[in-house]
């Protein structure tokens, strides 16, 4: 009993330094500007798009306690320390990323009411998604056709131009 | 927005515009009659292509939010403007000036 009340200390230590190191991973979006921090977080964005949608079962499974906690022999103070850094430094494949998402959740833009297709999933240096669209007159416009020019510049009308 | 009037900037430039509307195509067909667009006005009608672009109705309001991209001839994004609101646009100016060199 007193060994699983410290193992689960130990976790919710871990996952508060976590927490910590995440809020300070990046930076913290305004609600006043937030397509603005979408487009600085915006590398992250296959990361925190997930997460958004998936809330905490989401959250928990980027932190890797779990591996933390399986290597609690003798939790003793001491080894609470070790294994909570080592949990912060394990080699998660993109942790500054995964700190980036999850302090982007507090942002009402993403974790409000809003579409699934939240988030700019194109940004410059991407590659384009290609199309094809007919123009009033039946005529089929297709992004690539325009191969030949310098730059098609898209613009995304809203009807009542 | 006065991209009809610039028109022959970016044709300078050799730049083409595309505008898109999530709208079916008699919508569509209306705004190009109302702006006088002299570049195709598409109607991306089950809005598959402001989706792919993540401007679908960011807004809420089912419709694309206004924004902008710059495709370079090999099909990269070089430049983008996302609207913060219905009326947050880029100015023409600003558009051009972030045109790829030919």
């Amino acid at each position: 009993m007193t060994r699983w009340m410290v193992t689960s200390a130990t976790l919710m230590a871990a996952a508060g330094l976590l927490l910590l190191v995440a809020c300070s991973a990046g930076p913290v979006p305004t609600t006043s500007t937030p397509l603005l921090a979408q487009v600085t977080l915006s590398s992250a964005s296959e990361i925190a798009l997930p997460l958004v949608s998936g809330q905490d079962e989401d959250l928990e499974s980027l932190t890797p306690t779990h591996t933390a906690g399986a290597s609690i022999a003798q939790p003793t103070s001491t080894e609470m320390v070790v294994v909570t850094l080592s949990a912060v430094h394990s080699p998660l494949p993109t942790p500054t990323r995964s700190g980036v998402a999850i302090s982007v959740l507090p942002s009402p833009t993403l974790a409000g009411d809003k579409p699934p297709s939240v988030g700019l999933k194109v940004v410059p240096g991407e590659r384009a998604p290609g199309f094809t669209l007919d123009t009033p007159q039946g005529r089929p416009i297709t992004l690539s056709d325009y191969q030949d020019r310098s730059s098609v510049v898209l613009v995304f009308y809203r009807g009542q131009t | 927005m006065d991209l009809r009037d610039h028109y022959q900037d970016f044709q300078a430039r050799n730049a083409e515009i595309l505008a898109l509307a999530v709208h079916d195509q008699s919508v569509a067909e209306r705004v190009a009659q109302v702006t006088g667009a002299p570049f195709p006005v598409l109607a991306d009608s089950d809005h598959a292509v402001a989706e792919a672009y993540g401007v679908y109705n960011l807004l809420g309001d089912g419709i694309a939010t206004p924004a902008v991209f710059i495709v370079d001839t090999a099909g990269q994004v070089v430049w983008s403007y996302m609207g913060q609101n219905a009326a947050d646009r880029p100015g023409v100016q600003t558009i051009i000036e972030n045109l790829p060199e030919q």
